[in-house]
């Protein structure tokens, strides 16, 4: 989806196809960086239980692109109004994933920790309410489950 | 005419396909019975026997744009139209 080495958009990615220190080195290209004093990243990974405590031993993720990229596009453009806020991007990847494998990252430039930090927060609350991605959990009994 | 589903999450291992095409001549109902003789255990993730809809829990995409009658009959498709079901999401 990167029109360059440096430019990177908002969105789904394959599993592979982008990494965490891309994004940051991307959000730093943003042209009003130098305001900024502060860079917050979040990474959801693979958990090895379940929500009901099942043992989970890998998960798949998938993804309606078109949907989701314009959600989290909508995402990024609403909290990049918050006061502070420079840069917001948001990447879920999709695809097959082991334990502890990286399956989503917000990255957030702020002027101060404190605005950059509760935006996170936010933007975590807000695409696992609002993108079209699914996840199925694979358990240590043979069994999967998709989690709605 | 020519519509396309798209399959996602459970829809997808259940049909283990990402898309398919269905020839039909009228409406959701038509698409709906064709892909229920195809693909019985979809009938059970989509269909509500209680109110004969479609769940209240499923999303109704057409062409990008959510569609908010369940009722398959009132729901009219076209040349094209591509359609997806969507269960409720679920972010990593």
């Amino acid at each position: 989806m990167q029109s360059n080495e440096n430019s990177v958009r908002s969105g789904i990615y394959h599993k592979g196809e982008i990494d965490l220190e891309r994004i940051i080195k991307s959000v730093k290209t943003h042209p009003e960086i130098s305001k900024a004093g502060s860079i917050h990243t979040f990474t959801g990974i693979v958990r090895d239980n379940s929500i009901k405590g099942k043992p989970v031993i890998s998960m798949k993720i998938d993804a309606y692109d078109d949907l989701a990229n314009k959600s989290i596009a909508r995402i990024c453009e609403t909290l990049k109004q918050e006061k502070g806020i420079i840069n917001v991007k948001i990447i879920h990847l999709k695809g097959d994933f082991e334990l502890s494998e990286d399956l989503v990252y917000v990255v957030v430039a702020s002027a101060h920790r404190k605005e950059g930090f509760e935006v996170i927060s936010k933007a975590v609350d807000m695409y696992k309410k609002e993108i079209a991605v699914w996840k199925r959990e694979d358990f240590s009994d043979g069994t999967s489950e998709w989690i709605h | 005419m020519n519509v396309e589903v798209l399959y996602f999450a459970e829809f997808k291992d259940i049909t283990s396909k990402e898309k398919e095409v269905f020839e039909v001549t009228t409406n959701m109902e038509e698409l709906l019975s064709l892909l229920f003789q195809k693909y019985e255990s979809l009938k059970n993730l989509i269909w509500d026997e209680k109110t004969k809809k479609i769940h209240s829990l499923i999303s109704i995409i057409i062409n990008n744009q959510a569609i908010h009658e369940k009722d398959p009959s009132f729901i009219n498709l076209k040349d094209k139209d591509s359609i997806a079901f969507l269960l409720p999401i679920s972010g990593g």
